[in-house]
């Protein structure tokens, strides 16, 4: 349960330009089992992310990248996020990235980047201890 | 397949073993299962195949081939060496290319080493570098090419005629030929003299969460396709069958086999429909499969797929041309399978799939270089997946053999397993309507979703070992990494340029002319219109972009969800 009294409500997305979903669906399935509330969507334009994240009121926002475009998708959207005052939402990522990367997004405002092969235990139990 | 004597035997020494076993381990049952959850005993015997016939098991290169399309495997011609490596602008994708072919890159028979190229993810979706959606894809993993310019440098010095050519390009693979086909004809060579593949995987859909043709729209235009190419363009392969594309998403051997044989399925009765003769265009069509980790598995999966498409041709289309009966497997080894963790690992999993695809009867492989679980591979890894194979074959002895797995009755009997459920699987896809009905409904992308959370829990929970990721972890090193700068910049910039200096009007009206075309595809009212159209508009300096949206507008266009 987050503070307001209901489930934790994240919002996982990802390019539709990127094929690779199965790190997102498995996320997506594993924080339902543990009773939060999912919003799946894909995007062109890294504003639309923004957009539905303001419109659902989300908690959480997770992005998945598998193919390299991740700096600049999750600079615009951190901006868009800022613009729109949407400071308590909390930002993660996952998928293939490069090490030198990972300071750059944390900088920008990303609470947290998981790598491949994070165990979604982790993940749940890091967005109860933050949103929980 | 054995003498009632044996078979005497057989359970005469079944006893035996059976009664040492219940004194060693006090009766306890150790239950395993392949990768694809299909349940395997401890030992297997001659009772596990009897019920083959020697006719069905034959010899390589007879029918139904599942020993190997040719009577040697690899004794006379090894196989081809297929490694990917694009990015970058086309001339920077041509440079790595050349060096990895330096390093032994063999081709296919007397010729010259296969060029693998491909675009990034937004252009393989039909948006030019300028398009602000493709805003941090251009050059990404896969090379940014817009316009027949960039294809003229991609292939400048390469001999189109001598050399196989593989367009990694998805749904815009016919664009692509359509480049090629210009870009070759500048250079004197006409398109029945080219040779090679179209990454042509139209119904990817249903797997994968990625917008492609809409599955009636897909039908038309590639039924077109294939009509153009067997009259044009012969030697080339019209659509590429990646099974390897349902097992990264998480299906298992049996839904790999099923759901990509339903497609086939599709496509050939669509071609029939315009007059095509099966006997010509199956034998343009390819598999690409992945190497997973399970070794027998993999052996076996591949040996069964080549018996089901004999079966498929010969039974249900009728062929009677040997060469339609006859499936090449390109083997890439599975990406999914590697870890981020201890990343040097991934070398010996890449060893193994390798190995596996060899004694499956290989005839292109790729080995997936170790650092792609982590970032673009550098040289030295492209390189290292290129000596795993040079290995493989001048070191080991694995090659020396064709089928060298063949008789063994774990072996065999996995193979038969592996089709009989594909088979039945494939049955209930028809049950329920065949590839355009399951495609719509959504269903194939459930099957493979619910493997995949299945996977990952196993994974999560321990249960699936991987070695370095959930067991006998430790801290993290930092990787080598490779990047070219700027090649967003250069590319717009060079699109820009490009633009202004055409004949516009020409290029529209070649564009107009490439609408009506497929509107009269489409509709059923012509066939084999959309290549040459195409190839119009590339001679009138049209970009990728340009022509993309019309076929997205006429063959419709989106996510099914």
């Amino acid at each position: 349960m987050s503070p307001k009294g209901k489930p934790i409500k994240v919002l996982l997305s990802r390019s539709e330009l990127d094929c690779h979903q199965r790190g997102l669906i498995t996320i997506a399935a594993a924080l339902r089992d543990a009773g939060m509330e999912v919003v799946y969507t894909r995007f062109l334009l890294p504003e639309e992310v923004v957009k539905t994240a303001v419109e659902e009121d989300v908690d959480v926002i997770g992005l998945s990248f598998l193919a390299w475009s991740h700096l600049g998708i999750v600079s615009e959207i951190m901006d868009g996020l800022k613009a729109r005052k949407m400071n308590n939402v909390l930002v993660i990522v996952g998928g293939i990235m490069r090490d030198d990367h990972i300071p750059k997004m944390l900088e920008m405002g990303v609470a947290r980047v998981f790598g491949a092969g994070t165990n979604t235990a982790d993940v749940v139990e890091y967005l109860r201890k933050q949103k929980g | 397949m054995f003498s009632k004597e044996l078979m005497k035997e057989v359970k005469e020494l079944d006893q035996k073993w059976l009664e040492e076993y219940k004194k060693y381990y006090d009766g306890k049952e150790f239950k395993k299962t392949t990768y694809s959850g299909i349940p395997v005993k401890t030992v297997y015997t001659p009772e596990d195949i009897a019920h083959l016939n020697y006719k069905d098991m034959a010899m390589p290169g007879i029918y139904p081939y599942f020993r190997g399309v040719y009577p040697l495997t690899y004794q006379a011609q090894p196989w081809v060496n297929q490694q990917a490596t694009a990015f970058g602008l086309p001339e920077q994708t041509k440079e790595r290319y050349s060096k990895l072919s330096q390093e032994g890159l063999a081709g296919y028979e007397g010729r010259e080493p296969v060029f693998f190229m491909g675009s990034d993810m937004s252009h393989t979706l039909g948006y030019d570098s300028d398009n602000p959606i493709a805003k941090g894809w251009v050059g990404m993993t896969g090379a940014a090419i817009d316009t027949i310019q960039d294809y003229e440098m991609l292939f400048d010095g390469v001999a189109l005629d001598k050399r196989n050519i593989t367009l990694g390009m998805f749904d815009t693979c016919h664009i692509a030929l359509a480049n090629l086909i210009v870009a070759a004809e500048r250079q004197g060579i006409s398109p029945d003299k080219l040779h090679g593949l179209t990454l042509n995987m139209f119904y990817r859909q249903m797997y994968m969460e990625i917008p492609t043709f809409s599955p009636r729209g897909a039908l038309r235009i590639n039924r077109d396709f294939i009509k153009y190419c067997s009259e044009h363009v012969p030697h080339f392969n019209t659509v590429n069958w990646a099974t390897y594309d349902v097992t990264e998403c998480g299906g298992n051997a049996i839904q790999e086999i099923a759901f990509i044989f339903a497609a086939i399925i599709a496509i050939t009765d669509e071609c029939i429909k315009i007059g095509l003769n099966p006997d010509k265009y199956l034998s343009r069509f390819a598999f690409h499969v992945a190497a997973h980790i399970d070794f027998f598995e993999v052996v076996a999966k591949m040996r069964a797929m080549r018996r089901m498409w004999a079966k498929l041709t010969k039974e249900r289309y009728g062929c009677t041309n040997p060469r339609a009966s006859k499936i090449n497997i390109n083997i890439k080894t599975a990406g999914v399978s590697y870890t981020r963790q201890q990343p040097l690992n991934n070398l010996i999993r890449g060893t193994i799939e390798t190995m596996a695809a060899i004694m499956g009867g290989v005839t292109s492989l790729w080995t997936t270089a170790y650092d792609e679980a982590l970032a673009i591979p550098t040289e030295q890894s492209a390189i290292l997946g290129l000596r795993t194979q040079q290995i493989l074959l001048y070191e080991s002895g694995v090659a020396s053999v064709s089928d060298p797995l063949a008789g063994s009755y774990y072996v065999e009997w996995l193979t038969d397993k592996i089709e009989d459920e594909a088979t039945k699987l494939l049955k209930r896809i028809e049950e329920m309507g065949g590839w355009m009905k399951c495609m719509e409904a959504g269903w194939f992308k459930k099957e493979v979703n619910r493997e995949a959370i299945a996977w990952r829990r196993g994974v999560d929970s321990g249960e699936r070992v991987m070695v370095g990721m959930n067991k006998f972890t430790k801290e993290q090193e930092p990787v080598p990494v490779f990047e070219y700068p700027d090649v967003e910049k250069i590319s717009i910039e060079r699109l820009k340029k490009f633009k202004a200096q055409r004949d516009t009007k020409k290029t529209m009206a070649s564009i107009a002319a490439l609408k009506k075309a497929c509107v009269d595809v489409n509709e059923d009212r012509a066939v084999g219109l959309v290549m040459p159209a195409l190839i119009e508009c590339v001679r009138a300096n049209a970009t990728l972009q340009e022509m993309m949206d019309v076929l997205k507008e006429v063959f419709g266009w989106g996510l099914i969800d």
